[in-house]
Parts: structure tokens; sequence; C-alpha cells
């Protein structure tokens, strides 16, 4: 019986849930969160250096995105508002800590390219983990750039930085990537070449 | 062109769709938050310029009460025996203070009263004493000319010091309140108040309300006769030194201060390629300017003031500029028709190619700028408040540091962007006057210190190069916020 009854209940639109929000109805509230919380806890992660920092930007996020809702105009996506704004809710965690002035001595990192067999071999947390590991101005960066597809004038706009630092950090950032990439990789092939 | 790079493909790939599974409780930690604290704050937030109107009011509401509450010159003393009843002091408003060679003599008091009269007084000025006991000894014999003698030469004292803490008052913007304490034993005869200048100006008894006689009053006991002189606050006014005899009031005060001030910016344009000046007012969006300053300056007593200083500032604009190129090239072909080596017809064609580029440029421009003004202004006191309106010239130097900028394009006709790096270091900089003219509103936190905000408006007049092809005048409107501190004047 329950069984059909699930059956017959069909999921609420987007409209839908954000009216509910907006009237503080508490399951439309639980239904968002459920819907969007994976992918943005894996948008946290990318943007954070580990777990606890990934957990407050989250929480941080969907009170901004619960206080405003309102302002949700419903010709796009939901899911994208929603992004934007955990984004916009990581680069003020990056401002408040104001790490930007690091400086690495990347200059001594090879420019190679990175092996195709690579990219099968990298799984979402082995790629996770190795943004996390990148200094916090590249990571945002590279981010920003590579991965939600900014420009580095709107990156500049975002991070309050020159467009040149953009660059820069962007460039730091891919062969620090690259670096990484390449110390994971290597040892794997060596143990498949001693196995031969 | 957007630059590609495999790294990235390989992240994008890997991390644009990803999941993972949120801890649990965030959902009920962001709930929880939502119906307290922060959003509380938030709505709280919005309404901070009426948290800032009450906090004044509520400030200045404070110190009115505090200040009124003073018992208006009745400080009371228990008497330690019928020798010493009530102990009464007045505070008045003096606003005739006069040297005791100019007032004239009170009419002699009635003999036969009570022998002994007290005038309370701090030996130090830092304060009323509220409680005084007198010693019960019986008095030495003294005379009428002693007792006259004594009083005038304290009455003296006091004019002095009333004087003096009048214009050290004048000097603070308040009112001089001089508060003199008379006490008599006798009981019977109970006490009175008295004006400081009425007690200044008698030389003897008559100043203490006319109920004693001289010949009653013990000289020694005039000795423990004390004239209380507060000020109203701050208090710290009371505790000035004692200036030396030829001392002369300064005329003016000089002062030193910070400020800090946040404006709107926009720039009028103007030039004589009207095409660029059009881009430019289009390109540039309105900006922002936050301008640290320290100054100094003079002040004087009519509420008049000068001063200088300097102001450094950043500055941000967005730019946003579509450059929209026309290459045109032009290809003459010739055709010719022959037959058997002589040419028919000869065709002869002109080919224009126009080839229309669009290429977008947006960001951010920052620049920096020193300002240097000359300013005169007015305040208007009342009590611990100031109201002022200050006006004056300002030389300014912007340098662009990072962005773009627009000039008339050598290539091809129209316009077009480039970066500051692709400029040349002399053409980012540029120097003009400016003029502004302000209000503010202060509240004097002690004597020394003032601080005092008020909205602002800065406009330039004119560039120092007047060759210049393009002007850029800028337009600043906000507040600024000032702190500052009078320096303690040198007696001489």
């Amino acid at each position: 019986m329950s069984t059909e009854r699930d059956s017959t209940v069909r999921e609420p639109t987007e409209r839908e849930l954000v009216e509910g929000c907006l009237k503080e109805d508490r399951r439309c509230q639980e239904l968002l969160y459920a819907r969007y919380a994976r992918r943005m806890y894996a948008v946290c992660l990318r943007y954070a250096r580990h777990e606890l920092e990934a957990e407050d930007m989250m929480q941080e996020g969907f009170i901004r995105v619960f206080d405003k809702l309102g302002s949700f105009r419903q010709d796009g996506s939901l899911e994208g508002w929603v992004r934007r704004i955990m984004v916009h809710t990581a680069i003020n965690h990056y401002r408040r800590k104001a790490f930007q002035q690091e400086r690495f001595g990347l200059e001594k990192l090879p420019e190679s390219p990175v092996p195709e067999t690579v990219v099968g071999d990298l799984g979402t947390q082995e790629l996770l983990a190795l943004v996390a590991a990148l200094p916090d101005g590249y990571r945002m960066v590279f981010n920003l750039f590579a991965i939600e597809g900014y420009d580095h004038a709107e990156i500049a706009g975002m991070l309050g930085c020159g467009e040149s630092t953009s660059r820069s950090q962007l460039a730091k950032a891919r062969r620090m990537l690259q670096e990484r990439i390449h110390a994971i990789h290597e040892p794997s092939h060596a143990g498949k070449a001693s196995d031969r | 062109m957007r630059e590609r790079h495999p790294i990235d493909d390989l992240f994008r790939q890997g991390l644009a769709n990803a999941e993972a599974a949120p801890p649990s409780g965030v959902l009920e930690g962001v709930l929880h938050q939502r119906s307290r604290g922060p959003r509380q704050f938030l709505r709280l937030r919005r309404r901070w310029p009426l948290f800032v109107v009450l906090l004044l009011c509520g400030g200045g509401a404070t110190w009115y009460a505090a200040s009124s509450s003073v018992p208006q010159g009745t400080y009371t003393a228990r008497a330690t025996s019928n020798t010493l009843p009530e102990i009464q002091a007045s505070r008045t408003t003096s606003p005739e203070i006069t040297t005791p060679s100019e007032v004239s003599p009170k009419p002699p008091v009635h003999p036969g009263d009570a022998p002994e009269q007290a005038a309370l007084l701090p030996d130090k000025e830092d304060g009323p004493v509220p409680t005084t006991r007198i010693s019960e000894t019986p008095p030495p014999a003294g005379t009428t000319r002693d007792l006259a003698e004594g009083v005038s030469a304290r009455a003296s004292d006091i004019s002095e010091k009333s004087v003096l803490e009048e214009r050290s008052a004048q000097h603070t913007g308040h009112e001089p309140l001089v508060s003199a304490v008379v006490s008599a034993s006798g009981g019977s005869q109970g006490t009175r108040p008295v004006d400081a200048p009425a007690l200044v100006g008698a030389p003897g008894v008559s100043a203490l309300g006319g109920q004693r006689p001289l010949s009653a009053v013990d000289p020694v006991h005039m000795e423990s006769w004390k004239i209380l002189m507060t000020l109203s606050p701050p208090s710290s006014t009371a505790k000035s030194v004692a200036p030396p005899a030829d001392y002369v009031l300064p005329q003016g005060e000089w002062w030193i201060g910070a400020g800090v001030g946040l404006y709107a910016v926009g720039r009028h344009w103007s030039g004589e390629d009207e095409e660029l000046v059009a881009a430019w007012r289009e390109a540039e969006e309105k900006k922002r300017d936050l301008l640290y300053g320290l100054y100094f300056g003079r002040s004087w007593h009519s509420g008049f003031w000068a001063g200088s200083g300097v102001e450094f500032g950043k500055g941000r604009s967005s730019f946003d500029h579509l450059d929209q190129r026309q290459d045109m090239t032009m290809a003459v072909t010739t055709q010719l028709a022959t037959f058997d080596e002589m040419v028919i017809a000869v065709v002869t064609d002109t080919a224009v190619i126009i080839e229309e580029r669009n290429e977008s440029f947006t960001g951010t421009n920052r620049s920096s700028v020193i300002r240097v003004p000359v300013l005169g202004g007015w305040r208007w006191e009342l009590r611990r408040w100031e109201l002022g309106l200050h006006m004056g010239l300002a030389g300014e130097w912007h340098k662009l540091r990072d962005g773009y900028v627009l000039v008339t394009s050598t290539n091809y006709t129209g316009v077009e962007t480039l970066t500051t790096e692709q400029l040349p270091e002399k053409d980012r900089s540029y120097g003009l006057l400016s003029t502004q003219v302000g209000l503010s509103a202060g509240f004097r936190i002690s004597e020394r210190w003032v601080i005092s905000a008020g909205p602002t408006y800065h406009t330039g007049l004119t560039l120092f190069s007047s060759h210049a092809p393009l002007q850029a005048l800028p337009r600043r409107w906000g507040g600024l916020a000032q702190l500052t501190y009078t320096l303690p004047s040198r007696t001489r």
C-alpha cells in the first residue's frame, strides 16, 4: 500500500520548492537541501583546504541560499543559482583569510604534458585532494577559471586582484598540479615496469 | 580566445559534476542558525542608521542628564556638633566675574552673629568636597581688619582663578560655572548660598550673607574659608594648572587630526575628441574611492579654522568596452580578354574587403590618488556638540595602477582599448585642482579630542596640464569621519 502511495507522490518542481522555502516550509527546505547538497558539498570541497572548512562553507552557503531565495528569478536554473552562491561564499571565505600573498618558488617546476593514462587513473577523490593541496590563491583561481569557466577579468573582479595576478596564479597552479600528477603517475608506472 | 590547457580539461571532466556526501547535521545547523542569530543580525544590520541616531541621542541625553543631575550647588555636610550646621554650597553661573577692586563693598554685617563661619574649598582644585569638619577649638581673637584683609586676599585669589577658569571654560566652549561654598557655625542662623562674584566682591563678611559680625569671626577659621570652584564637564578643565600671573589667553589653538572618507566617484569627461569622450562615458562605471588623511590646522575662538593635510586613497571602477574595429583592405583586379595576342577588353575591378572585429574588454580599473587640501571652515559649538562647515581647494595627483584605458587608435579609425602595461608611465598619471565643500557634526569626547563626521563633496576644476586632449575631472560624494586633537596651548 505504502509503495503505491509513494509512487503517486511526485517530486516538487523547482518553483514549488522555492515557494515552499519562502514560506519557511521545513519540508521544502529539507527537499531543496537534499536535492543539491551532494553537488554543493563537492563544490565546497574544491574551494576548501579541508573538510571542516568545506562544512563551514556549506552551512554558510545554504544559509545564504535560504535567506536570498526571494531574489531568485525563476527564469534560470536553481542549481546554477545555488552553485553561484556557494562559489561566492567560498570567495568570501578566501577574502577573510587573506592568504593572498602566498609566494612559492614554483619556477623550478617542470612544464610537461599530462599523460593521457592519468586521466583514467585519477578518481574524484584524488582530484579533490590535488586541488585541496594547492595554496589558497592558486586554488581559488584554478577553480574559478578551469572548472567554473570564469575569465581572468571576472576572477580579478571577484578576488580583488589584478588580471595579471590571476593569470600568473593560474599558471602556477597548473604547474603545481602537473608536478603532483607526475609524482603520482611515475611511481605507478615504475611499479608496472618492475612487475614485468 | 580562451586559453585551454589539458590540466583544466582533466579537472573539469573529473570535478565539474562531482558529488560528495555532506556530513550529517549541516541542514540542522543551517536551520538552527536561520532561526535566530545571524538572520536577526542581518535584519538589524540594515537598520544601522537608526542605531547610530539612537546612540548619538542616547549619548547626548546621558551626558545632559549627568551634567544637570549634579546638585545645583548644594553639597550638604552633616554637622558633628552644634557648632557645625549645614554646609551649603552654591553653584551658579557667573557671567560677570570681576576683580575685587571693581566690586563695591557690601553693606556691613550685623554684629553679634555666630562667631564661626567657614567656607569650603578643596585645597586642590580637583572637584567638590561634600563634607568638611571644622575644628571646634576656640578661636583666638581677631579683628575685623584682619578678617577683611584675609577675605579680601582670598577673594582676590578667587577672582583671579575665576577669571582664568572662565577663560578656560570659554576655551573649551562651556559655560563657566563657579561655585562657592560657604559655611557658618552657630546653626541658628543657617546658611545661604552665595554667588562667587558676590563673595569675590565682598571685602568682608558681607560676602557670607551679611549675617556675622566681623569681630566675632576667628581669623584661624578664616584660613578654613574655602571657596569651591568647579567647572561644568569636562571636569578635566578644573585640573588645569594655574598659569602664570601674566598669562594671556591664546588667540588660537593648533590641532592635528586623522580622517577617513568613503566616496562614490564619477568622472566628468570632456575634450576635443567626442568619440573618445563618449566611449569613456560609456565604458567606465561609477567607482569608489577610499581616502585616508592626516590633517593639521589652527582654530580661533570665533569658531573659524583653517587647515591643511595630505590624503591618500585608492579607487576602483569597473570598465567595460567593446572594441569594434573595421579593417578595410582594397584589392584591384584586372581582367584582360585577349585574342591572338591582341587585347580585346580590359576590365578593372576594385574589391573592398571590410573586416569587422569585435573584442570585449571587461575589468576593474585600479588607481591611487594623493590629495593635498587647503581648507577653511567654521564651527558652532553647543555644549559638547559641534556643527561645522568647511570648504577649500585641493591639489590631486592620480595614477592609474592597473586596468584598461581608451585611446584613439592609430591603426584604424575608432577607439581602441589598451592595458596599462601598454601605456607609457607618464600617460598613466595626471594632476588636477579640485574644490571641496562639506558639513560636519562632531562630539567632544574630552577637552581636546573631538570626533566628527559629515557629508563632503569634491569636484575637479581643471587639470594641471592644459594640453591634455582629454579631461577627466572627478566628482566625489561621500562621508568624511575625523578625529582631531587640540594641542595644549603654550603659556607665556
